[in-house]
């Protein structure tokens, strides 16, 4: 009996003084055990642009900037297939935040979870259409979260802008964490009006039909009180540098494929007929015509600076036809400074020039009273100084953009306001523009654009395209896999409701741009 | 998933096809669903193996062999192989029609929609299919072609997810015991010299340019042949002394 005693407290003690010594061993000291506020907010922050699937190199051949010579990718060839909803687990991260807050910084995370939860559930909502939004967080009590109606998912996306913004105007104190801002609640405050425009405007085609959302009303309140970008500076961007881990994505140690992404007509045919010398600072002149090594026969050797050593590729074209030409260098790769600069230029997720062309068509539409022609030229401009400022003067290819070059070009023929003709040319000047501005930046929201404007056009080939329905661009992603698997009788009760029927289809239209 | 049923399941997005299994094309590329779709499974039926011992007066022979009967995995190593155009086979007259006289001559085997659509439900199900087909005539870029068909290393075709039966002569030693006339006059109590080798013959039935005995089946990459090194054969002389 004394033995078995002794032996229970040598196996207590052992085991005891086991998990202890455990325990310590299996803390790593480098890393912390507590999270903060500031730490998810960094995490929440820079992960913002994680919501394009599969990743963001490709979308720039969705919105037909740029043709890929590696090998036929689907969305430039118009094959969309599975969304996601991936991202939207990161906001019970944003919930934490908020959790752990103090009373001084409380309210500068709580505008930066409404932010960031507007954010995510605008992006899914414009894949996908119907998703859900209210139960969809509280895993606890919704297993099978229900799906939302498009339409209600907007007023709730515009409620929680509307509150972001409430607390960031309450906020007196800068909080901790945020690469972007520093944190300054001022900033974030613009950030979220900007957002909210952006979100008003994709409503537009709903606007007239939909008194509820109160799409114009709310737009002009948001003009009216100013809270906005007033320069670049206010940009919600993100920077890269020479630091590790925080380069240039487009880099070519990082995108070894850039050497065989080639302008599209799509971008390089409108710079060329304007003039634009964005040209110049978006791309490199072809290979082909400017270096004598592999200059082809009969060709004369061409200047960094000559608009001639620029032609865009077709990206509907065959693949082969094309690739031909990126083959023997007769292609016009990104501009030097995002293939082989690690600071590269900033990528843009919300913008000065890009608030004034939704700003433009506002009041090209009549929604706020105004000076359209003003909007759409300080959009231009901000494009310029933001290109200008962004990529150093060795990288442009000897042209430089002055202030008297910016004036000339907006009396261009092509550029100058069309004030004394129609509407819709005034609006498709402004869409033009847009798209020009977007090079590299926020390029799902090109995509979003071109499905509700149509302009510029997307070029179509029967012959080529990869989507079922052979003459058009695909609208949606598909709802993602594990939506079908886990949560299927909500998801036929979504499809039913949005198209009465329980099919699943790239080419159908959401309610949004129907 | 059904009860009863076997769980170790490959899924991937398989090719379009019309009810007779050909691989649907558009404009000449062939098309994969949007739907993943079960197509193998992973866990091998069998798995053999045999060691043996034989001798013969001073003779001594080691034979082990083993393998594997069924069992599939993907192999990134036939893809990539093809999407390089590294495969062997790539090395034909379409490539040459291309690249020497600048022609485009593959067609794609399969079919081609010629009119009428297909309606799906959200796991891939046919809900309605009026499509009427037609053989796949479309003359494209060898490459092209089989730079889809063998798609990026990230997603995997059909045709690469591959059976993985194989046998192998894992080891083959052969001894001869020097005999003890001989050795005690040397001082020594036993002697013998031999030959061995390792990974002599490998036998794949579908595995033909990696090694499906090392199919990631045991790391996280799980049903993945992950651009294997090939097994290392190693030839060795053995002489053993005992005093």
């Amino acid at each position: 009996m004394k033995l078995r005693i002794y032996s229970l407290i040598l196996i207590v003690f052992l085991a005891s003084s086991c998990t202890s010594s455990f325990d310590d061993l299996n803390t790593n000291p480098d890393k912390t055990t507590q999270a903060t506020s500031a730490m998810l907010a960094t995490k929440l922050i820079l992960g913002l642009d994680a919501t394009s699937s599969p990743s963001q190199w490709q979308n720039e051949f969705l919105v037909k900037r740029i043709f890929w010579g590696e090998q036929m990718d689907n969305y430039q060839y118009n094959r969309i297939e599975k969304g996601t909803f991936e991202y939207i687990t990161y906001l019970m991260n944003a919930q934490k935040m908020v959790d752990f807050s103090s009373e001084s910084d409380m309210n500068g995370y709580t505008g930066l979870y409404y932010f960031i939860k507007g954010w995510y559930f605008y992006r899914a909502t414009m894949d996908m259409g119907d998703i859900p939004y209210v139960e969809a967080l509280d895993v606890v009590n919704h297993r099978f979260p229900k799906y939302d109606s498009q339409k209600d998912v907007f007023k709730y996306i515009l409620d929680d802008l509307s509150k972001a913004n409430d607390f960031f105007s309450k906020s007196k104190q800068s909080f901790n964490g945020d690469p972007f801002y520093n944190g300054e609640p001022l900033k974030w405050q613009k950030a979220t009006n900007v957002l909210r425009l952006k979100v008003l405007m994709a409503l537009q085609k709903r606007a007239d039909d939909t008194p509820d959302l109160q799409v114009k009303e709310t737009f002009a309140s948001i003009v009216a009180d100013n809270i906005l970008f007033e320069s670049n500076d206010d940009n919600l961007q993100k920077n890269y540098s020479d630091i590790n881990g925080q380069t240039n994505p487009y880099h070519r140690s990082s995108t070894r494929s850039i050497e065989v992404y080639a302008g599209s007509k799509m971008i390089i045919d409108p710079l060329k007929e304007y003039k634009d010398y964005r040209l110049f600072y978006y791309f490199a002149p072809a290979q082909a015509l400017v270096d004598p090594d592999y200059l082809p026969e009969g060709q004369t050797l061409l200047l960094p600076n000559d608009w001639n050593a620029y032609n865009g590729l077709a990206v509907e074209a065959p693949f082969d036809q094309e690739q031909k030409k990126i083959a023997t260098y007769m292609h016009n790769r990104p501009n030097d400074v995002y293939r082989l600069s690690y600071v590269g230029v900033p990528c843009i997720w919300l913008g000065y020039a890009d608030m004034n062309f939704i700003i433009a068509e506002a009041v090209e539409r009549g929604w706020i009273t105004g000076n359209a022609k003003e909007y759409y030229e300080k959009g231009i401009r901000a494009s310029f100084e933001f290109v200008r400022k962004t990529v150093p003067s060795e990288y442009n290819n000897n042209m430089p953009i002055t202030d008297e070059y910016i004036e000339a070009y907006l009396q261009g023929e092509h550029v100058a306001y069309k004030s004394s003709g129609n509407s819709n040319d005034r609006l498709k000047q402004i869409w033009m523009q847009t798209y020009l501005a977007g090079y590299f930046h926020m390029n799902r929201d090109a995509f979003y654009n071109h499905r509700r404007t149509g302009h510029p056009a997307f070029p179509i080939n029967p012959e080529t395209n990869l989507n079922d329905a052979k003459d058009k661009i695909p609208v949606r992603w598909l709802y993602p896999d594990n939506e079908s698997t886990t949560n299927k009788e909500q998801l036929l009760i979504a499809l039913r409701n949005q198209w009465g029927t329980e099919v699943e289809d790239v080419n159908r239209l959401m309610w949004v741009i129907k | 998933m059904k009860k009863g049923a076997r769980y170790d399941w490959i899924d991937i997005y398989d090719w379009d096809r019309d009810p007779d299994g050909n691989i649907i094309h558009n404009g000449g590329i062939p098309i994969k669903q949007s739907f993943k779709s079960k197509v193998a499974n992973l866990s091998p039926d069998l798995v053999w193996g045999i060691t043996n011992t034989l001798q013969y007066k001073a003779f001594t022979l080691i034979l082990s062999i083993d393998g594997r009967v069924g069992g599939n995995s993907f192999s990134r190593t036939h893809q990539m192989l093809w999407n390089s155009g590294a495969h062997v086979d790539t090395d034909n007259q379409y490539r040459y029609d291309e690249v020497v006289n600048g022609k485009n001559t593959y067609i794609g085997e399969g079919v081609k929609v010629v009119s009428g659509s297909v309606q799906r439900d959200p796991d891939g199900n046919i809900i309605e299919d009026t499509r009427v087909y037609a053989p796949n005539d479309v003359v494209v870029s060898y490459e092209a072609y089989i730079s889809r068909y063998h798609d990026s290393t990230s997603k995997p075709s059909r045709q690469n997810v591959l059976d993985e039966t194989f046998f192998k002569i894992r080891n083959l030693s052969l001894i001869y015991t020097i005999p003890k006339s001989l050795s005690s006059k040397m001082r020594m109590s036993n002697a013998s010299i031999g030959l061995t080798g390792q990974n002599l013959f490998l036998w794949a039935k579908e595995y033909k340019y990696a090694d499906p005995d090392k199919g990631g089946s045991s790391d996280s990459s799980y049903g993945y042949e992950n651009l294997n090194s090939p097994s290392q054969r190693y030839l060795g002389v053995n002489i053993k002394i005992g005093f």
